[in-house]
């Protein structure tokens, strides 16, 4: 399996009325063909803007600094212009949004917004155009296709919708869809079905999907490999079996015990996260979660873990993998030493 | 035994579109709520869970159907008791964007109760809202400051400061961590828990996140389309899930872990929610269980107690 | 290469209450600086925004500037073209243009001004009303019902009827024409304000408001108004011109503000019979002004409008 996407030390930075905002800090990552990449994060971590980066969607005059590499198929993305980039985005690369009320138009019929792709990038007869999208509607499991060919996008329900916009985002044959927390609007039972039809996807299609989410879930259901993005950083990288399983990072873990667990048996008080991600806006020169993190050292706070092979799979950036740090019993020592010493 | 603090006999709202056509979004819902417990209301968008907690709190009127408080018909208060108990009854609500004026600051978004109840005054007043931000763990230097400065976790705190600014009994939480991120939600569940503890509250805690509700809630009730479908404890609604749309639900739930996953039965709804402008003949959910019988489309089937407190509305039982 | 002790240093476990974790880092920003650096930023609207000030100052000095008055006539000195004693020239009567025009300014943006803000404090109120009502049973219906239809009629009616029809009753006079002017023009505000409550009702906040038992007139000007704050001001910027327009064009067909009060329609009104013997600074002076003006409040309302819009806030 080669490398679908390489990306390398992106880092971009917004601007916003107060100034410049550092939303993606040196981010690093690659998807293989035919495979799930899951980015997993909270708001105000930088996936979505990392997401839009590599789809070239973020209006320009909002970025005040980009750069880093970004391999598609071996081809550079960064610094292309728009029309180039626009070859790579319909045809090779597309994209599935949130909210499925707002990404459709509502004054045209379904059928035409889909064949909309079809007829620029393809260059074929609206005839053959049509026929390709009832199929497309059929592969996504929208019953009666033809029907709804001709419908508004109200007359449709939230699944049907976002459905719908999957196969707008198949209709070129894209080898990447990035989808953008595409079942987090939906209720549970719907999101089920789009979950399917998504893993259903990958291995009929071939088609490798970078998804962006905050449920540790919905990671559990489709991903093979998997990211975890905090304040604008990759923190941890791993199959999902490393992540989900072996977590290493202490963001990592605290979000898995942060979760209830509807197969727990008796009622345990949630571990939440105390506080909240740092303002991007001045980002601590330290690691990003030391504040909100149990385990916090000195040298946290002072500048950023580099990075831990943990296996040929494993990746993390934190400082208690540092062969310098101490073990967990000598820290708890030195814990309750410094906590006794700012009583006296 | 004692008189439950809330109950609704029958309770229907429906909403009125254009001349003919009638939303029936409660229709005919009935239950009730000990004092200081935790009522989970589970369901999908078009289960009607929004506007039953509307109508409970007393945003709606209710189109057919009553509720009593501590044992009274409310539709018999006099306009004093119905100002206390418009008090009594608070509400948390979803979007912590739309629930904050964003004009005002946090110090006057508390105090908008108290200063309408005439609660308090002066400096009694001033430190009665540090008191309540405190409460909920924010501090004084966040009363200066206006919601669009806050994160959505930090913005719900102040929500939940300003309901219990006015001292009620009772809190329908409208999804109140559904906009949330997924470590902050626990935040603002221990922060509810540990608040009704304290302070001696009943919850009305309206979802879809059934991880959530089952943590929470003493009793979980599941709703579909504007009727109540199972109602029992929490562990036994999980345990032994007896409506095809609750093990429907249960199924779907994403586990965040590899191996369990592989371990459960997954079972797939099809279609789509039915609207609740015209819902089907006879039980609700017929036109998407897997068990549907014909008896299924003509009569709505009765709402029976199976077991302690578990009760269920399925002709299969 | 660090040393053994200074390296326990770096390691040593930092206690997590000594970290603040909940801290506000962004610097208190004001509602009124944002909406001010927007504006700095769109060079038109700044443009606007400078001439409105500028026209605003010359209202107030301008005729203090030279040593003329507005009605001071000298019949020697009629039509004069503008020279380094008469600025912008002087009328059939001799009285300096100057002067007049800045005179005219006072009047005409008087007028402009107030008759904008009557508009809106009815439409607020005809708006206010009939939005808050409208949804809350059947008494409230019928308020918004009666309040709608009375507004339908008065927007149908053209205005320019009913404005001469009350000029006729009353005396033409600024008194008269500004109310004449209020009459019919609160009608566009009402409905815009009508509109904005409706959304605005359906908020969370103005739920959350009668639960914690706010009295309707405090939900309405607490939490409806100020969130139409924005609206409110841009209409503001739109409807001066509006009536200074309006009240240029009724002085210009004789029903306007009576002599010796001048304001620019009526010097326009002045300066047509001597269009056509070459006096041409009779008419451009007052007739530009109203362009420029009105041009002016344009562009800044549209400025003021982009930077207003909460969407492009983040």
């Amino acid at each position: 399996m080669s490398a679908l996407l390489e990306v390398k030390d992106l880092t971009v930075s917004l601007k916003s009325h107060c100034g410049e905002v550092q939303a993606v800090r040196g981010v690093d990552f690659v998807v293989n063909e035919g495979e799930v990449l899951a980015i997993v994060g909270e708001s105000g971590c930088g996936k979505s803007v990392t997401a839009q980066t590599i789809m070239g969607l973020l209006p320009k005059k909002l970025i005040k600094r980009q750069s880093g590499s970004i391999r598609f198929q071996g081809q550079e993305l960064m610094g292309l212009s728009r029309s180039q980039l626009r070859k790579y985005k319909g045809a090779q690369m597309s994209m599935v949004f949130q909210d499925p009320m707002t990404s459709l138009n509502p004054t045209m019929k379904i059928g035409h917004q889909i064949i909309e792709g079809i007829v620029k990038h393809q260059k074929l007869s609206k005839k053959v155009a049509k026929q390709k999208a009832i199929e497309l509607l059929h592969l996504v499991g929208i019953p009666h296709p033809e029907e709804r060919y001709r419908q508004y996008p109200h007359e449709l329900s939230g699944g049907m919708r976002q459905r719908v916009l999957i196969a707008i985002a198949l209709s070129c044959h894209p080898k990447l869809i990035i989808a953008d927390e595409p079942t987090t609007a939906l209720d549970v039972t719907v999101q089920a079905q789009i979950l399917d039809i998504l893993k259903d996807l990958k291995t009929r299609l071939k088609t490798s999907i970078i998804l962006i989410t905050h449920d540790l879930g919905v990671v559990a259901e489709i991903a093979q490999r998997v990211i975890v993005m905090y304040a604008g950083k990759v923190v941890e990288k791993g199959t999902v079996e490393d992540i989900l399983e072996h977590p290493n990072h202490p963001y990592t873990k605290a979000l898995l015990s942060s979760l209830p667990r509807t197969d727990a048996k008796e009622k345990i008080r949630l571990k939440p996260i105390e506080g909240t991600p740092p303002d991007l806006y001045s980002p601590p020169k330290g690691c990003p979660f030391a504040p909100r993190c149990d385990n916090a050292m000195e040298i946290c706070l002072q500048g950023m873990p580099k990075e831990t092979r943990l296996s040929d799979s494993h990746i993390s950036h934190c400082w208690l993998n540092d062969e310098r740090c101490p073990s967990l019993k000598e820290r708890l020592m030195l814990l309750n030493a410094e906590e006794g010493r700012k009583q006296a | 035994m004692t008189v439950p603090l809330l109950e609704l006999k029958a309770l229907k709202k429906y909403f009125a579109i254009g001349k003919r056509q009638r939303l029936k979004a409660v229709d005919g819902i009935s239950f009730s709520i000990r004092k200081g417990e935790t009522f989970g209301l589970v369901g999908e968008s078009g289960s009607g869970k929004s506007t039953l907690g509307r109508t409970v709190v007393g945003l709606y009127e209710p189109t057919g159907g009553s509720i009593f408080y501590e044992g009274r018909n409310i539709h018999t208060f006099d306009r004093k008791e119905k100002r206390e108990f418009n008090r009594y009854m608070q509400m948390i609500f979803q979007d912590p964007h739309a629930s904050l004026n964003p004009r005002m600051t946090v110090n006057d978004l508390v105090a908008e109760g108290i200063d309408a109840y005439k609660l308090a005054k002066g400096k009694e007043r001033q430190e009665r809202i540090y008191e309540l931000l405190e409460k909920v763990g924010l501090n004084k230097e966040h009363a200066k400051r206006y919601p669009h400065e806050f994160s959505g976790g930090q913005r719900q705190r102040i929500g939940i400061a300003r309901a219990l600014a006015v001292n009620p009994t009772f809190i329908v939480a409208d999804e109140p961590i559904s906009a949330l991120d997924v470590s902050i939600q626990a935040q603002v569940i221990n922060l509810m828990e540990d608040l009704q503890e304290k302070e001696g509250l009943t919850f009305l805690f309206i979802a879809h996140d059934l991880g959530m509700v089952k943590h929470i809630s003493d009793r979980i009730g599941v709703m579909y389309l504007g009727n109540m479908m199972e109602m029992g404890k929490s562990e036994e609604i999980f345990a032994n899930p007896l409506h095809p749309y609750t093990q429907a639900l249960l199924s779907a739930i994403p586990i965040p872990s590899v191996t369990k996953r592989k371990e459960r039965e997954r079972i797939l709804l099809n279609g789509d929610p039915p609207s609740p402008i015209s819902p089907p003949s006879g039980c609700p959910f017929r036109t998407r269980c897997r068990h549907a019988l014909p008896i299924c489309s003509e009569i709505k089937p009765e709402w029976r107690e199976m077991d302690t407190e578990h009760w269920v509305a399925c002709h299969l039982y | 290469m660090a040393t053994l002790s200074e390296e326990r240093a770096l390691f040593r476990p930092v206690p997590k209450h000594s970290l603040d974790n909940e801290q506000i880092k962004r610097p208190l920003t004001k509602q009124w600086k944002i909406t001010l650096t927007s504006i700095l930023k769109n060079k038109l609207a700044l443009l606007g925004m400078i001439i409105l000030f500028v026209i605003v100052v010359m209202a107030i000095i301008g005729p203090h500037l030279v040593p003329y008055n507005y009605s001071d006539q000298s019949l020697t000195n009629g039509n004069i073209a503008p020279n380094s004693q008469h600025w912008f020239g002087t009328d059939d009567l001799g009285r300096d243009m100057w002067s007049r025009t800045w005179y005219g300014a006072r009047i005409s943006l008087t007028i402009g001004v107030f008759a904008a803000l009557i508009d809106i404090f009815i439409g607020l109120v005809v708006g206010g009303v009939s939005g808050y009502m409208a949804g809350r049973g059947k008494i409230g219906d019928r308020i918004d019902n009666i309040l709608m239809r009375l507004v339908e009629v008065l927007y149908s009616i053209p205005y320019l009827l009913v404005v001469i029809l009350l000029l006729v009753i009353m005396k033409p006079g600024l008194k008269t024409i500004i109310i004449a002017l209020s009459i019919t023009g609160w009608v566009s505000m009402a409905r815009i304000v009508r509109g904005q409550i409706l959304q605005l009702k359906e908020q969370e906040y103005v739920a959350a408001a009668q639960k914690l038992g706010t009295p309707h007139y405090k939900i309405i000007l607490r939490h409806l108004f100020p969130n139409m704050l924005g609206i409110i001001i841009v209409n503001l910027t739109f409807t001066i011109p509006n009536a200074i327009f309006a009240e240029s064009f009724l002085s210009f067909i004789g029903l306007g503000v009576q002599a010796p009060i001048a304001s620019w329609g009526t010097m326009c009104n002045d300066a047509l019979g001597v269009i056509l013997s070459g006096q041409w600074w009779r008419l451009f002076f007052p007739g530009f002004m109203i362009s420029l003006t009105m041009f002016a409040f344009n562009v800044f309302g549209d400025g003021l409008q982009d930077a207003l819009d909460p969407h492009s806030r983040d």
